[in-house]
Order: structure tokens, then C-alpha cells, then sequence
């Protein structure tokens, strides 16, 4: 619990925001199945970090190199979000959405039960990269780390949306989402596209989970349910469906978050962050990029 | 050339249609008339394969459609310009138009001279190719959702209540447009509750009631009034 210190608090925002951009890729993949499906897909932290587990297995077992770990956890998220998808939506009625919900939610503890039971529940050290790195800026200091986390996040994200406005499966994804009916009737097969955002999703959670871990430096079971609960903040303070909110909402979410950190110690951290998304949900329901455009 | 025999769909235990027939000729507009609820949409749905048929059938050209998926029939040649147009939303109006040909088989080239071709027709959705189709009015829609549609390249065009919801003057616009396009040879299949419109265009209308084609004529051959208040359409002539 720091006093106002004017380099330590710019020191820690700036940590923050760039820690924030994992965030801000957690919050992404939620958003883009809610706005493919309007439904939440509750295992995605979860398998997000999963993947970072057999990214993390890939390292203890054949000693890969750090950016191979990164590439096999992008994968197999990426894998576990397809088959996310069968289990917990590809057949469950599409308007029944508590049943899809429960059903992920069970995904959820499922996924987090099979990393608990293969590490023992002990967490792992997870490879960084760049870590005695550190750039001078004055006062201020540039974790190396922390830089290429948000480095990866930025590239992940830029990505994302290259595929999904400039290539036929970005439309495709883009038409499902916002007109599923009119979709179909462009000849869009409904389900293929929802499937292949779920695979989209997993990737760039792999991506996230493993920057996360990397960030910290460990892999945990006991980071699942908080970074599910700061990717649905993300997601609801940005505006459910929204990927500059997303955006925007992660890095706010990071930096606010190392301030809480600073003042109020960690114990009370995550409270305050709580408020801020009670604060959205009072007095800007619609998040910061409410959609504009009401849909049909 | 469209063929519909005895077509039968439900929802649940509910029969929208029961055992619905009718022929759409080459080059003709063939009009479907009748009240709120008596199965039009469910017919153009059901035909563009969004629902599943329970029994009876779908030709076009003498090839069998019924109970295609959606993704299919429109590869074959039908294409659905749905009521309340169902843009993209927040796609521009040229992603919309793109979308259009996206069962297509066709070069990128090609798809381009199609977006180029839609564009001549409708001068407006040019002027707002970089728009939001969200930000469009409703007739502009309108005009997106028929160029969406001729983006596939349909050997027939279904056209759901394509006036609803429009100003008197953007609807006779419609309706311009959708004779211009007849007069170029494009085969349509219009379902209306304008009537008195419909019959205008029409050469050849069905009546349905209750999910069963009650009446069929040709538009000439009836007194106007006649058959809008035989299918307690529309208001009567005061």
C-alpha cells in the first residue's frame, strides 16, 4: 500500500497495461463466441490454460524451445475449444441457453479437474522469454517480459482481425454473428462457422494462457477462476460482442488493477475491480461499446 | 420452372402448411397473396430450405430441392430475399454484397464485375459502399437485400413482403425495381400483403389461407377488388 508517488504509480499503469493485453485476448475470445452464438462459452480460460499445460508438457518433456511452447499451446487450445464446442453447444437446442451455459460451466471444472489431477495440483514453472531484459526510459523501466507478452497479445490480436475482415472465413464468421438467418441463406453453413470460431477462440486463448503464464512465471490451477472472472469483466465492461471492447476493457482492467494493487495491497485488489464492474453494470450497462446498431 | 406439390411443414405439432402446390413460370413473377399468418413465409422458408419440409416436394427445373439444407438450395439456383431484409448489420454495404455470392464457385474477378453490376442498378448503394448497411434507410436496405440476393446468381428469385415497413413512394420504387428486374428475365416469386401492388406485377397470383392456396388466377382476369376481398386483403375500394 504505497503512497502517491507520481514514477511508481506511471511504473505500475505501464506494467499494468501491458500485462493487460492478456486480458484483453482472454476477453476477445469470449466476446467472439457471444457474438457468433450469444452464448457464454464458460471453459474458455480454462482451456486456455490448458493449453498452456501441454505447451508447458511440450517444454518439460522434449525441452522445446520457448516460442514452440507457445506455438503447441495456441494448438491445443485451439483443440480443446473445437471439442469445447461439440460437448457443450454443436448439439444443444439453440435457444436453450442455460443448458448450454451449465453444460460449459461443467466443461469448465472438467478441463480444470484433468490439470489438477495430472500436476497434482502443484503449480509449474512456465517458460519466459526476454526476462533479465530491461529497458530504461528515464525513471521508468520496461520489463522485457512484460514487453514481449504484450508484443504476442498485439500480434495475436492483429491477426485475429485480419482473418476476420480481410479472408472468406472472417465474413463468413462476421455474417453468422450478425444475421444467422441471412447467413444460411448465403449459402453459410451455420454450424462449420460457429466451429471454426470456437477453433479461432481457442488459438488465441492458448496464446493468452500461455502469455499469462509466462508473465507470471508459473502455471496454476488456481489461476483458472480468476482469469475467467477478469475475461467476463473484460468482456461485459467492453460490451458483450465488442473486440475494440474487449481491447480497450483488458488493458483498462490491467492497469486498473496494478493501481488497486499499488494503494489498496493484494488482498483487496480484485474487490475493487469487482466495483469497477458493478460501476459499468449501474451506469453503462451496454459496456463501452454498446452496439449502436440495434439488430434485427 | 419452381414447382411446389403438396408441400407440407409444421412447427411442433402445429401444420403451417397444409399441402400447399403452386408453379413459378420462367421469366414470370408469380405472386403469393394472403392475410398475417396464413404461411407465406414458412412457404419461402420452407422452399429455401431454412425449415425442413414434412412431406410433399420442390423442383426447380425438374430437379428435386426438397428438404435441402439452406447452404444447398441456394448453390442451386434460389435465392431468398427474406422479409425485413436481414442485413449485415454492421458490415459495409459491399461486404454485404459479397456475402451474397458466397456459395458461389466463381473468381474473385467475377464476384467483383457482379458487385460492379449491382452498383449500376442501384446508383444510392454505391453512393454508400463504404456505409454500415445497419446506417442504411429502409428502402436502401431493401435494394441491398435484392442486390444481395442477384449476388448469388439465382435461376429464381423468392422475394418476401419486400414493402413492409416502407413509405408509400419507396414502396412504388420497389416495385420498379422488381419489374425492371422481371423485364431483364429474372424469374420471381413474390410474397405480398400489398395486394393491390402484387397484382400489378403479377403475372399470375395464388391466394393462401390457413396454410392451403385457396384461390389462383391471373391478374387480368379478375376484377381487382374482387380478388383482394375474396382473400380479405387489404381495405376495400370505399
Amino acid at each position: 500500500m504505497g503512497d502517491f508517488d507520481f514514477v511508481y504509480i506511471t511504473q505500475t499503469v505501464g506494467d499494468g497495461l501491458l500485462f493487460g493485453s492478456t486480458y484483453a485476448l482472454i476477453g476477445i475470445g469470449f466476446t467472439l463466441i457471444f457474438g457468433a452464438m450469444g452464448k457464454l462459452n464458460m471453459t474458455y480460460a480454462a482451456a486456455s490454460l490448458g493449453g498452456a499445460y501441454v505447451g508447458l508438457a511440450a517444454f518439460t518433456f522434449v525441452n522445446a524451445p520457448a516460442l514452440v511452447v507457445f506455438l503447441v499451446s495456441a494448438l491445443a487450445s485451439g483443440i480443446v475449444g473445437f471439442i469445447a464446442y461439440l460437448t457443450c453447444f454443436r448439439f444443444i437446442p439453440i435457444h436453450n441457453h442455460l443448458a448450454a451455459l451449465m453444460a460449459s460451466i461443467g466443461g469448465l471444472f472438467f478441463i480444470d479437474e484433468i490439470v489438477i489431477h495430472t500436476t497434482d495440483g502443484s503449480p509449474l514453472t512456465f517458460p519466459a522469454m526476454f526476462e533479465d531484459v530491461m529497458f530504461e526510459l528515464g525513471p521508468l523501466g520496461i520489463r522485457g517480459d512484460l514487453l514481449f507478452v504484450f508484443a504476442v497479445c498485439i500480434a495475436a490480436t492483429a491477426g485475429l482481425l485480419f482473418v476476420l475482415y480481410r479472408s472468406r472465413l472472417g465474413l463468413a464468421t462476421r455474417a453468422v454473428s450478425q444475421q444467422d438467418v441471412a447467413a444460411r441463406l448465403c449459402g453459410i453453413d451455420v454450424h462449420r462457422t460457429n466451429a471454426v470460431t470456437f477453433v479461432l477462440a481457442g488459438l488465441l486463448g492458448g496464446i493468452a494462457g500461455a502469455m499469462t503464464a509466462a508473465a507470471v512465471g508459473v502455471l496454476s490451477p488456481l489461476i483458472t477462476i480468476p482469469l475467467t472472472v477478469k475475461g467476463l469483466i473484460v468482456t461485459v465492461i467492453g460490451g458483450l460482442g465488442s473486440i475494440p471492447g474487449a481491447i480497450v476493457a483488458g488493458l483498462m482492467v490491467g492497469a486498473l488493477e496494478n493501481v488497486f494493487l499499488y494503494f489498496r495491497g493484494v488482498n483487496e485488489r480484485d474487490m475493487y475491480v469487482l466495483l469497477l464492474l458493478f460501476v459499468f453494470l449501474v451506469f453503462r450497462p451496454h459496456g463501452i461499446f454498446g452496439s449502436a446498431i440495434s439488430r434485427d | 420452372m419452381l414447382s411446389i406439390r403438396n408441400l407440407v411443414t409444421s412447427y411442433g405439432n402445429i401444420e403451417a402448411l397444409r399441402g400447399v402446390s403452386l408453379d413459378a413460370a420462367q421469366g414470370e413473377i408469380t405472386c403469393l397473396l394472403g392475410p398475417n399468418g396464413a404461411g407465406k413465409t414458412t412457404t419461402m422458408f420452407t422452399v429455401a430450405g431454412i425449415i425442413s419440409a414434412k412431406s410433399g416436394s420442390v423442383t426447380l427445373d425438374g430437379e428435386d430441392m426438397t428438404r435441402l439444407p439452406a447452404v444447398k438450395v441456394v448453390s442451386r439456383g434460389i435465392a431468398l430475399v427474406p422479409e425485413n431484409r436481414l442485413v449485415f448489420p454492421y458490415m459495409d454495404v459491399e461486404e454485404n454484397l459479397r456475402a451474397g455470392a458466397y456459395a458461389r464457385q466463381a473468381s474473385k474477378a467475377e464476384i467483383s464485375d457482379d458487385v460492379a453490376a449491382v452498383f449500376r442498378r442501384f446508383p444510392r448503394l454505391e453512393e454508400r459502399k463504404g456505409q454500415l448497411a445497419g446506417t442504411l434507410s429502409g428502402g436502401e436496405q431493401q435494394m441491398l437485400a435484392i442486390g444481395r440476393g442477384l449476388m448469388a446468381r439465382p435461376r429464381i428469385l423468392l422475394m418476401d413482403e419486400p414493402s413492409v415497413g416502407l413509405a408509400p413512394l419507396v414502396v412504388e420504387e420497389i416495385f420498379g425495381i422488381i419489374r425492371e428486374l422481371n423485364a431483364e428475365g429474372v424469374t420471381i416469386l413474390l410474397v405480398e400483403q400489398n395486394a393491390r401492388m402484387a397484382l400489378r406485377v403479377a403475372h399470375k397470383f395464388y391466394l393462401i389461407e390457413g396454410g392451403e392456396i385457396t384461390f389462383s388466377g391471373i391478374p387480368g382476369e379478375f376484377d381487382e377488388d374482387e380478388v383482394i376481398h375474396r382473400a380479405y386483403l387489404g381495405a376495400r375500394k370505399e
